[in-house]
């Protein structure tokens, strides 16, 4: 087994198991109050919820997509904005489970699991937009391949399209899996914790799990085949998603480097999105024992990281329409982006997810949970921004000037768009208050090794063996 | 069926309990434990065949998803692109997503299935704490003096004999 030697210790103050378990399930035991905060929040998010999933949903759907800002010349607006900017978040908690998980990172432990609950209700929120976006939701049956005999014909595989609502939906099944089987044995702990009804509820949930050594082998064998193959999933559903607008023959869509960059683009709005909530959780949780500042300290390594990327990414892109020689890719690149009418948003992409993010070279930012939640939501807006260029800039002036049109949002758009933030915050506080915010069963699987004595004794050892060697 | 059981609070003094007992060649019926030990699979050789079973769902996953297609897409409905079928490596992406649906959805099934997992199953034995920090190790009664000798020696906080359901 993996023993960490290098990193700090991941939980401080030498817990035992029974203290993970109490301070994970502390503010769900009978007596705690739910505090006011959460009510508050949870209200908030509430209110955008039914306004946007209430009011405005239902208004697209009885007048139709005209209620949108979409037009002839820019045939996606928002909705595809909103899709790929909740599916790129919704990247981070197999990016944290999966991936950490393949790299040994054992740090990922407090913090899988918030980001998984924050990956199904991300993915929720993007799935509403494919839904909608139609206009006749109703029709939506004849994407799925329910047999020649009706339309006398089958659906294209050939579609990037297709293969989009097959991989969210598979990407969607597979996390809600992943993060459920996941849960099964905290489940348990809080089974044999509680009394009443919470325990009907919690014995239903786990489905009369008993942690016997065969059942932990199974557990596990069967989350590394999930999470083996939910980690290459990550990169082709968000490769799927890039492809809906690479293959298209549109100067500023028509790229090779569009997968990687979609790719790399997800997984750093998801560990934004990530660092906002586990902020969060820890400051109003007071769970700063568990994700330390050594956790935020990584997540914000990794983002700095990123960012580098998604800075060459840019630069080739502007490279790229230079060299090509080609007129229109110059325009869209050159014209609009750099010094059009679209400048503010392109230098607001540029500025906050190449050049904000690395003020995390500091250590001093690093380490400071205001300057991570402040540089955390920035990117989130830089994300968000990058995906308006992406979607709206190219096609408003593409190869006949005759055609160009412009773009501009309704409130029917910002409505949705506001009642999925309320669906996700809903969710993601339904999560905090009901379920085990932390993955009870891992955290004790590091436990002992990485609580400070053991570190200390454990570096200590190693030290003594290379010097006896 | 009568069980000698023994509870440690501490994983140390369960994994030096378990070294005892495989010393001595004292069989170990079944440990709860409130997280995964993987220690004591190589010890007590616990094996499952779930990853095997994933590949056998994989491999049947592709070639089935691969014939739908293939069936779909070049003898039911042949499109003709410049005098070929339309069977292009676009096919890929599909065989892998799907692949990939297949296999997770099977793989639950199967893990459900083999710990007979299900809303309300009644739960055979319980001891407090056992998936918060108490490790229980189950013995055969016929073992019994050796292994109450090995439980105190280790260090378990709890010894008692325990009649279980079969």
């Amino acid at each position: 087994m993996y023993k960490k030697d290098v990193r700090g210790a991941l939980i401080l103050g030498n817990k035992s198991y029974g203290d993970i378990t109490k301070d994970i399930l502390r503010h769900q035991e009978p007596g705690a109050k739910t505090p006011l905060w959460w009510w508050v929040a949870f209200f908030v998010f509430f209110v955008l919820m039914s306004i946007g999933l209430g009011y405005y949903v239902p208004r697209t759907i009885v007048k139709g997509i005209g209620e949108w800002g979409n037009n002839n010349q820019v045939p996606w607006g928002w909705a595809i904005i909103n899709f790929v900017w909740w599916i790129g978040i919704g990247h981070a908690g197999t990016a944290f489970s999966i991936f950490l998980l393949v790299l040994r990172q054992k740090w990922r432990t407090s913090i899988n699991r918030a980001a998984e609950a924050m990956t199904i209700f991300a993915v929720m929120a993007a799935g509403l937009f494919p839904a909608i976006h139609v206009g006749r939701p109703w029709d939506e049956i004849f994407i799925f391949p329910y047999g020649p005999n009706t339309r006398g014909l089958w659906p294209n595989w050939n579609s990037p399209l297709l293969w989009d609502v097959i991989a969210i939906t598979t990407y969607l099944t597979t996390s809600a899996l992943f993060w459920y089987i996941g849960m099964i044995p905290d489940f348990a702990t809080i089974r044999d914790r509680s009394k009443g009804i919470k325990k009907k509820v919690f014995h239903a949930l786990s489905m009369g799990f008993v942690g016997h050594l065969k059942s932990w082998r199974r557990f596990e064998d069967a989350l590394i085949i999930m999470g083996g193959l939910a980690a290459p999933l990550v990169i082709s559903v968000h490769s799927i998603v890039s492809t809906d607008f690479s293959v298209a023959i549109l100067p500023g869509w028509h790229e090779t480097i569009f997968p990687p960059f979609f790719v790399v683009g997800a997984i750093f709005s998801g560990f934004a999105m990530v660092l906002t909530l586990m902020i969060i959780i820890r400051k109003v949780y007071k769970l700063h024992e568990y994700v330390t500042d050594d956790h935020l300290d990584a997540i914000a390594r990794i983002i700095m990281f990123v960012s580098l990327i998604m800075g060459s990414a840019y630069l080739i892109e502007q490279f790229i329409a230079y060299y090509s020689g080609s007129i229109y890719e110059r325009h869209v690149f050159h014209e609009l982006y750099l010094k059009g009418k679209y400048a503010d948003t392109y230098w607001g992409m540029v500025i906050f997810n190449a050049f904000v993010p690395q003020l995390f070279w500091f250590k001093k930012v690093r380490r400071s949970l205001v300057w991570l939640f402040v540089i955390s939501i920035i990117i989130n807006i830089g994300m968000w921004l990058e995906r308006y260029n992406i979607v709206v800039v190219p096609p408003s002036q593409d190869y006949l000037p005759a055609n160009w049109g412009e773009y501009k949002n309704t409130t029917v758009d910002l409505g949705i768009y506001l009642g999925t933030i309320g669906l996700f915050g809903v969710g993601v506080l339904a999560f905090m208050r009901w379920l085990p915010i932390m993955a009870m069963n891992e955290l004790k699987q590091q436990g002992k090794r990485q609580t400070e004595l053991t570190v200390e004794k454990n570096v200590y050892e190693i030290f003594e063996k290379k010097l006896l060697k | 069926m009568k069980k000698l059981i023994g509870v440690y609070d501490d994983d140390v003094k369960l994994m030096n309990g378990i070294d005892r007992f495989v010393e001595n060649k004292v069989p170990v019926d079944d440990v709860i434990t409130p997280f995964v030990i993987e220690e004591l699979f190589e010890k007590l050789k616990v094996h499952s065949n779930i990853q095997f079973l994933g590949f056998v769902y994989g491999v049947m996953a592709l070639i089935g998803i691969f014939s739908g297609l293939y069936y779909t897409f070049v003898v039911d409905y042949p499109l003709n692109i410049g005098g070929k079928p339309s069977l292009s490596l676009t096919f890929v992406v599909l065989l892998f997503v799907g692949m990939v649906l297949t296999v997770v959805l099977l793989t639950t099934a199967t893990f459900f299935h083999q710990e007979r997992l299900q809303p309300f199953k009644k739960i055979k034995f319980e001891y407090p704490g056992m998936h918060d920090d108490k490790m229980v190790v189950f013995v055969g009664e016929s073992y019994k003096d050796k292994a109450e000798q090995i439980f105190k020696e280790t260090g378990a906080i709890d010894i008692q004999e325990v009649e279980i359901e079969a």
